[in-house]
């Protein structure tokens, strides 16, 4: 019973995570049709740019956070301005994007290497303590990041389904031409989902960051998993990644506890294999019917 | 009477392959416009340029006194709109969703509101499925909800593509019902139509196109007397 609650508070903790770190990726293919090489870099530049702040600049600790996320969708906002913006009517914008975002993963990680180095630094974000039910611990960390996540993903999802700008971006998600004869200026509205898929994951950047330490690489595991539940989701289903996500994060602890926490990540592979073979559209995703 | 719409040498096209050549059209406030045709000759490329989806490489568009902006959301927000071919519903979201959608750019929620009466009222079928997912309609009722949305913009101008398009004859005839109801409001509408006897009665200006140009223009009374020249085209 104690290690079933264990395995619970561990898994949520990080299926949080992995739901912060996805739902950004999942949004941008969704609306744009995008597969964001460089989220990952996105979660690494929030990282280092709140210790920064925090360590360097000696700004409190709440500003230094604000400053990481806020650094997120300022990253994000320019690599639309800068580079997403002139591909998007392109052809073969699907393939092509890949390649350029991935470009910018590999120079904004170097730049970041010769910046720092490549010394494992602490994330100052850090909340000392912890609580036990029974036997069980549950560190004010593991809290705080499944707190944190919650309250923006909470924010996101009430952006998307209750606000005019919601609806804006789902019209442009679902058909984009019909949405600019509504007047929906769709060009803006790209620019503000990179925003917010930035902002996401800085945020998923720092709490990582929090549990583990700051690297120029420690974007790139977070990335190919916020990958593995997108297409396990379904790509561009940005509920769906949500749930899948903290479903892989528990499943992931359970394997870590059970048989051992180098099996967890090739056992989520795996998944993804074999979802691809029996539900290539996800668990989530529709198939693409067309109907005249 | 000034244009409520005036084209002057609009040229467009698909990368580099020029499709319209040229082309100036003319549509007077509150009336009833069909552009007719064979397939392939541009008219649905003419709507989408007019309403901005596509590019004009050349000429000019005149709406309402005012020199288009480039770019189809800058259109629809002065009341240029255009319900496209195919519907292009927003297929995740319910019919009233869709319909609403259709209003985005409006302020005047109250206004709106009687727009959504106005096209329940039009097509009472869309009230029985207002909490559907587009995805879920038949044919007929993605159209009636695509007409729906474009009337929600109260736009000034209603371009139509192809109501009939890819509809069994009994649902056309209800789609054309419902058209003739909005002809004979106040309202401009500019409609495209494959087949000139379907529009016959509802129009009073038509425009043949063939091969990116205008090769014949004129009322309903010529079009009764244009036999030949109807039927070199469209093989009456």
């Amino acid at each position: 019973m104690d290690a079933i609650l264990q395995i619970v508070i561990t898994g949520l903790t990080l299926g949080s995570m992995y739901a912060l770190g996805s739902v950004g990726l999942a949004l941008t293919y969704g609306t744009m049709g995008m597969f964001n090489m460089a989220h990952g870099v996105f979660m690494t530049f929030g990282a280092y740019a709140s210790y920064t702040a925090a360590t360097l600049w000696g700004v409190p600790l709440p500003f230094a956070i604000l400053l990481g996320v806020m650094a997120g969708g300022f990253i994000g906002a320019s690599m639309h301005l800068f580079i997403v913006r002139f591909m998007l009517h392109r052809e073969d914008f699907q393939t092509t994007i890949m390649v350029a975002t991935a470009g910018v993963a590999i120079l904004f990680q170097d730049l970041i290497l010769k910046q720092f180095g490549a010394y494992p630094f602490k994330q100052p974000a850090q909340i000392e303590g912890l609580y036990r039910i029974g036997n069980t611990v549950v560190t004010y960390q593991s809290l705080a990041i499944m707190a944190t996540a919650a309250v923006l993903i909470s924010a996101m999802a009430w952006l998307l389904t209750k606000t005019r700008f919601g609806l804006a971006i789902r019209a442009t998600a679902m058909n984009q031409d019909a949405a600019k004869l509504m007047g929906v200026k769709t060009e803006l509205t790209y620019l503000q989902v990179m925003i917010i898929a930035g902002t996401l994951a800085a945020a998923a950047g720092i709490l990582i960051s929090s549990l583990a330490s700051l690297s120029p690489a420690m974007g790139t595991n977070p990335l190919i998993r916020a990958f593995v539940i997108c297409v396990v989701a379904g790509l561009g289903s940005v509920t769906g990644a949500g749930l899948a996500a903290i479903a892989l994060g528990v499943m992931e602890a359970a394997i870590g506890y059970y048989f051992g926490v180098r099996y967890g990540f090739p056992v989520m592979l795996g998944l993804v294999i074999l979802v691809l073979i029996f539900k290539p559209a996800g668990l989530f995703g529709k198939q693409g019917v067309v109907r005249a | 009477m000034t244009a409520l719409l005036s084209v002057t040498g609009l040229s467009s096209g698909y990368r580099q392959q020029r499709v319209l050549h040229e082309i100036d059209l003319e549509v007077p406030q509150g009336s009833v416009s069909a552009i007719i045709g064979p397939n392939g000759h541009g008219k649905s490329t003419l709507l989408k340029a007019i309403s901005g989806l596509l590019p004009s490489w050349s000429g000019e568009t005149v709406f309402d006194g005012e020199a288009m902006p480039n770019g189809a959301p800058e259109r629809a927000r002065r009341g240029l709109v255009l319900v496209p071919q195919g519907d292009q519903l927003f297929m995740g979201m319910t019919v009233e969703e869709n319909l609403m959608m259709g209003a985005f750019a409006r302020k005047d929620s109250g206004a709106i509101k009687a727009s959504l009466e106005e096209v329940y009222t039009l097509f009472p079928r869309l009230l029985e499925r207002r909490t559907q997912r587009a995805e879920s309609l038949s044919g007929g009722e993605r159209r009636m909800v695509g007409i729906g949305r474009g009337m929600m913009a109260n736009g000034k101008l209603m371009m139509i593509d192809e109501p009939s398009l890819g509809l069994a004859p009994l649902i056309i005839e209800q789609i054309y019902e419902a058209l003739n109801v909005l002809a004979t409001g106040s309202r401009s509408i500019m409609v495209v139509e494959e087949n000139p006897s379907r529009v016959a009665n509802v129009a009073s200006t038509f425009h043949l196109m063939d091969g990116g140009r205008f090769t014949w223009s004129g009322d309903a009374d010529a079009l009764a007397g244009s036999g030949d020249i109807l039927k070199t085209y469209l093989g009456g």
